[in-house]
């Protein structure tokens, strides 16, 4: 299966022994993968399509079995019915996790005529980041690992132990051939623990102002690449003003990291190069500050210099196309129909410089957009409401929608109970669509008959088109057409990726890969030198952000203040090795590795408030609390306590407020208050 | 006789539970067994990622604890458990102090049943018996690692012959900052690489003091916790 090198057995029609696939790409396998077993078995696992008999909101929805026939007719006439009275514009087309089926979902939502198509990415995780690099440098990056050329890499909150392991595994053997890490992470995670030389343990949400301090100290010191800056930073002179006041004592302050590490971190930054970054996809946008905080760590890198060179942040030169939780322009339809859609957008009011950047929709404001009455239907693969802060507002404004399908794998009646038609997904060992690619290197895949009535994501969604009337645009609802139409673009088939399933199909690129690529004009579509940004320089200084009444600057915001009556920081949405978000807790391997949702709690603060290991405790926020047990370590520092997202009995999203990041619109997920107490 | 055992490099393990998942998959373990289990330990602030399994001791008080000679070395050196001797009365568990042997209290995690553990056929794990780690012998004398040592993402599980001078884990060994955790008189085939000598000593004082805690306490985050009751 190509999306993460599993391998597996098949014997009598049943997967009975998953095996890494040595050399693949994304190669070796973690805990989630040896685990597939009880998931593609599990008895709880949805089997047909599924239809409420009684009213949302009066208790057991009463699902009876439908066919699928049945459940297209309903969804058709419901689609159409509401495009009719409202406009295509009242359908939200919604992706969460998996993110294998948003082409073609992306695809069904621009047919249908809706600009309205948005991912758990665009709503809490990888958007509010991508915003701040097109804001910043024009294109997407979340850094690369070291090559052989690279001497200082700086991982800046994420934890690869624990989210990818293949790639921790190779920072490992990066270390062990010279190279220096600095890590910064609020807590004291084994890629900090294993790699960090210098660990800047922040206090979270302070990401802008440590990144200002190091600033500070380079530019003060002379350690930036000077040539870089004069010639391709926008706004340069007015950053070294403003990072003047940014000394490392004055950050020390608010950032909990001593002022000598920051002084030592900028030291190893100036004189380490090429160094590169890796950046979190979603740790330090969750905050009310995350765009301009990210654009903080942004602007160091461009004071480094080291940007499309070797061992560096490198733009890859030639790519195939956009990666598929993107989806293709061309597929998806977004290069043609997007410009006519536009206006109808949800979020363009709320979101200005996010509806001009991002084709996703931000759906943080359902619950206003579904008040204002402009949404009446939504159509979700892997939806989960629990993603959303204060979850209940979200479950109402879902409930009163006149039709809602949710496609999944499970019965989540946190999310199930307020849709119209529930749709069972056929797993990854039962789908066509999409094959997987990494750089230009193509994967096809081996399927297996679906358990039960399952289906494949983009099957159903080419189903629903062609029973809308879109049969010519959804190949008469045949996904290998689907896939075959983008393949022949390489003049390749699947047919051909059946035959090369082992090594897969490279399509070879027009050229070498190159570097300073800004310098030659190969960054922009224009083809004139610089990068892809109005000013065609690194917009440190963000003339739009300007435009639409931000700081054009990216300054920095004092997150929430800790209390007395809450004096704690809560972290929510950090990974474990054994969950991904809400999944595989039904996994039993898993689940014993965890079976209570848990606090992670310093044994300091536990002492103080009288809490042992594995006792009941109440986290409690202004704006809601759970019920959790206690777990005392010295993962988290002082006056920071984690509790995982995605547990229905205990979800820790209803402590959290809908005070968003104005710019991006996300949640504060990393900077809220609370309080921890015992369960008497 | 060869004797086959563990390196563990703790400067490597990352603690993604990857090897605690590919034994269970591998094995087909009843619900609550964790043939293989990697405890998060606290030295001096630091955290450590550390993985414990059955090490088939020498002298090993497994088999000299279990009164129906259940309990027994194999002619390759692995400890192994007559599941038609063994009565379950726990002194194999009892007397390991690694936390390393389990009871059997159901045989498969769903009623419903598990397509692929009827496929292959597994039988071995009865009711009210114990067992513990196989070393997964069906494999090894292929010539393969355990499913643990190949599923380690990052290669801190090394394993080998303890009595092959030549073989990687006994050069390993020989290196100052290798520690076995001796508690008691059992003397598992695990040798763990610490950062330095130094360091050596405190996480293995640290590390008994968690085996000790695991067996005390009714619930554990990543341990046996509830199952060992």
């Amino acid at each position: 299966m190509p999306m993460c090198g599993v391998r597996f057995l098949v014997k009598e029609g049943v997967v009975v022994k998953i095996e890494n696939w040595p050399n693949f790409p994304n190669s070796p396998l973690c805990s989630k993968a040896y685990a597939m077993l009880q998931r593609q078995y599990h008895p709880q696992r949805l089997l047909h399509p599924l239809k409420r008999t009684r009213p949302k909101g009066s208790g057991d929805p009463r699902w009876v079995r439908i066919s699928w026939d049945e459940a297209y007719e309903i969804i058709a006439s419901k689609l159409k019915e509401i495009r009719e009275k409202y406009g295509p514009e009242a359908v939200i087309f919604y992706v969460g996790d998996p993110k294998e089926p948003r082409a073609a979902v992306q695809r069904l939502c621009y047919t249908f005529g809706s600009p309205n198509y948005a991912t758990e990415s665009s709503t809490t995780c990888r958007r509010a980041a991508q915003l701040a690099e097109l804001l910043t440098f024009g294109f997407p990056t979340l850094g690369n690992p070291p090559t052989p050329e690279t001497r200082l890499c700086v991982v800046w909150g994420t934890n690869p132990a624990w989210s990818r392991p293949f790639v921790m595994a190779r920072l490992l053997n990066a270390k062990r051939g010279g190279v220096k890490f600095i890590v910064v992470d609020p807590r004291r995670t084994p890629t900090a623990e294993k790699l960090a030389d210098i660990h800047l343990q922040l206090r979270p949400a302070t990401d802008g102002a440590l990144a200002l301090a190091i600033m500070n100290v380079m530019l003060k010191e002379e350690l930036y690449d000077e040539a870089f800056a004069e010639k391709w930073i926008h706004g340069f002179n007015e950053l070294k003003k403003y990072a003047e006041s940014f000394t490392p004592e004055r950050v020390e302050k608010i950032t909990w990291v001593p002022a000598g590490k920051i002084i030592d971190a900028a030291r190893l930054i100036g004189k380490n190069k090429p160094v590169t970054f890796l950046l979190s996809p979603s740790g330090t946008t969750h905050n009310r500050n995350g765009v301009q905080n990210h654009r903080a760590i942004l602007t160091l890198i461009a004071l480094t210099g080291c940007i499309d060179v070797p061992g560096g942040i490198v733009i890859p030169t030639y790519p195939l196309m956009p990666t598929w939780d993107l989806g293709d322009p061309i597929f998806t339809r977004r290069e043609e129909l997007m410009s006519k859609l536009r206006d109808k957008r949800l979020d363009k009011e709320y979101f200005p410089v996010w509806a001009e950047y991002m084709f996703e929709v931000q759906l943080n404001y359902l619950p206003e957009y579904v008040k204002a009455g402009k949404v009446k239907a939504m159509i979700m693969w892997g939806g989960n409401l629990m993603m959303w802060p204060q979850t209940h507002e979200y479950q109402e404004a879902v409930k009163s929608l006149e039709f809602v399908v949710a496609v999944d794998h499970f019965y989540r009646p946190w999310t199930h109970d307020y849709v119209d038609i529930l749709l069972p997904a056929a797993t990854c060992f039962e789908r066509l669509a999409p094959f997987a690619f990494f750089g230009r290197r193509i994967f096809g895949r081996r399927v297996l008959k679906s358990i039960g009535e399952c289906k494949e994501d983009w099957q159903i969604a080419f189903e629903i088109g062609v029973k809308l009337g879109y049969k010519e645009e959804f190949w008469g609802g045949d996904v290998s057409k689907g896939l075959n139409s983008i393949l022949s673009r390489w003049g390749i088939t699947l047919n051909d990726l059946e035959e090369h399933i082992e090594e897969g199909i490279t399509i070879p690129a027009p050229g070498p890969e190159l570097y300073r690529k800004y310098e030659v004009g190969k960054l922009r579509a224009d083809g004139e030198p610089g990068f892809p940004t109005p000013s065609k320089k690194i917009e440190v200084y963000s003339n739009i952000l300007e435009r639409h009444g931000f700081d054009p600057l990216p300054t920095f915001k004092m997150p929430m203040e800790p209390t007395n009556e809450y004096p704690l920081i809560l972290i929510t949405g950090s990974r474990v090795p054994n969950y991904t978000h809400s999944r595989w807790r039904e996994t039993p391997w898993l689940r014993e590795l965890m079976p209570y949702p848990i606090v992670n709690i310093n044994p300091e603060d536990a002492e103080k408030r009288g809490i042992g290991e594995g006792d009941d405790v109440i986290v409690e926020s202004p704006w809601g609390k759970v019920m959790v047990k206690a777990h005392l370590t010295r993962i988290v520092p002082r006056g920071v306590v984690d509790v995982l997202h995605g547990w229905p009995e205990a979800n820790v999203n209803e402590l959290i407020p809908r005070d968003f990041d104005p710019i991006s619109g996300f949640p504060p997920f990393k900077e809220c208050i609370c309080e921890v107490k015992r369960d008497r | 006789m060869v004797k086959m055992g563990f390196v563990v490099d703790l400067t490597r393990c990352i603690g993604c539970q990857t090897c605690v998942i590919a034994c269970k998959e591998e094995n087909n373990t009843p619900p609550g067994v964790s043939w293989i289990r990697v405890l998060e330990i606290d030295v001096d602030d630091e955290i450590y990622h550390l993985p414990i399994m059955c090490g088939h001791c020498e002298d090993a008080p497994c088999i000299e604890g279990c009164p129906m000679k259940a309990v027994y070395r194999d002619n390759h050196g692995i400890i192994r458990t007559n599941y038609t001797k063994c009565i379950g009365r726990r002194s194999c568990i009892n007397a390991c102090p690694y936390n390393a042997r389990f009871l059997i209290v159901k045989e498969a995690y769903f009623d419903e049943g598990e397509p692929y553990r009827d496929v292959k056929k597994i039988t071995e794990f009865k009711r009210g018996t114990s067992c513990n780690c196989t070393l997964c012998y069906n494999r090894i004398l292929k010539g393969l690692d355990p499913a643990c040592v190949e599923a380690c993402p990052t290669g801190a599980l090394i394993f080998g012959d303890f009595e092959d001078v030549n073989s990687q884990v006994s050069v390993l060994v020989k290196e100052s900052r290798a520690f076995r955790m001796v508690i008691d008189r059992a003397k598992p085939r695990i040798y763990y690489l610490a950062p330095s000598e130094d360091y050596a000593k405190k996480i293995m004082e640290v590390a008994k003091r968690a085996l000790q805690k695991e067996e005390d306490n009714d619930w554990s985050l990543l341990g046996l916790g509830k199952y060992l009751a």
